[in-house]
């Protein structure tokens, strides 16, 4: 049998073509692995927020029911639930509870007569800070 | 007579090559796998997050109750309970007019668990 190699085939030039074979598929395996991972971490993020979310409307809901309750016996507590509950002049109750670190759920009751709530605010507010890390100047008069 | 050895160095380099490539290309399928399996997975939880968050508002802009169970296929269309691979269960604990919604999915052909949440409706509250 005649070697390959003197058929033209330098040596080495096979480990060459399988390490950069392998090379080449290992660094599709990393962005793959990657890419996935992060898609995984996005997904979480989401499913966590989501959860966050009704987890504090059902708090707003079950408190919206204590101050119905409360407020058709003619009394309205300062607290629900370690939650303070703010009666302003426009005859307006407003609470707040916190879904994230930085993301509050607002709620705000109109008592219109005896035993009345209209929910007329039921909304999410971000309370991180806008500041960016690096600012700079947009318009310069 | 210089006696020619049997394993000359060219396929010697042969040999060694094609056993660091078996065993790398071992690694690389299972991480390719891996990623394919992250990446179903994910899939899997946004599709049923994104079908719970549709059951909750439906039932919360209708006041009406959500089913037990809602089947889906692989693609996560609705279907009968005889073809289905997902299923969506609710719990449902009702207390004055407040009812506590406890969703949960799950694969129904490897019996794993995807994605749980508890949400609240209150009747008549939303119309």
């Amino acid at each position: 049998m005649t070697p390959l190699k003197n058929k033209g085939v330098t040596p080495g030039i096979i480990s060459f073509l399988c390490i950069l074979l392998v090379f080449v598929l290992a660094s599709l395996a990393a962005i793959a692995l990657l890419s996935a991972q992060q898609t995984h971490l996005i997904v979480e993020k989401s499913l966590e927020n989501q959860q966050a979310y009704y987890s504090a409307d059902l708090k707003a809901l079950e408190i919206y029911e204590k101050v119905e309750q409360t407020y058709a016996e003619g009394n309205l507590p300062e607290t629900i639930d370690n939650i303070p509950l703010t009666l302003t002049e426009e005859s307006t109750l407003s609470y707040v509870i916190p879904v994230r670190e930085d993301t509050n759920l607002n709620v705000s009751l109109l008592l219109e007569n005896a035993s009345t709530l209209t929910p007329i605010n039921w909304s999410l507010q971000y309370t991180g800070n806008w500041d960016p890390d690096e600012p700079f100047n947009v318009f310069i008069p | 007579m210089k006696k020619e050895h049997p394993l000359s160095p060219f396929y010697t380099e042969l040999i060694l090559n094609l056993l660091f490539f078996a065993i790398a290309s071992c690694i690389l399928v299972y991480v390719f796998a891996y990623s394919q399996a992250l990446n179903q997975e994910s899939q899997d939880q946004q599709n049923a997050a994104l079908e719970i968050q549709t059951l909750v508002e439906t039932a919360k802009a209708t006041s009406v109750l959500p089913e037990s169970a809602y089947y889906y296929t692989q693609d996560w269309q609705n279907c009968s309970k005889a073809s289905a691979v997902f299923v969506i269960t609710v719990q449902t604990e009702t207390q004055n007019a407040l009812t506590q919604l406890t969703f949960r999915a799950e694969n129904l052909q490897t019996d794993d668990f995807i994605w749980t949440m508890t949400a609240a409706m209150k009747a008549g509250f939303y119309t």
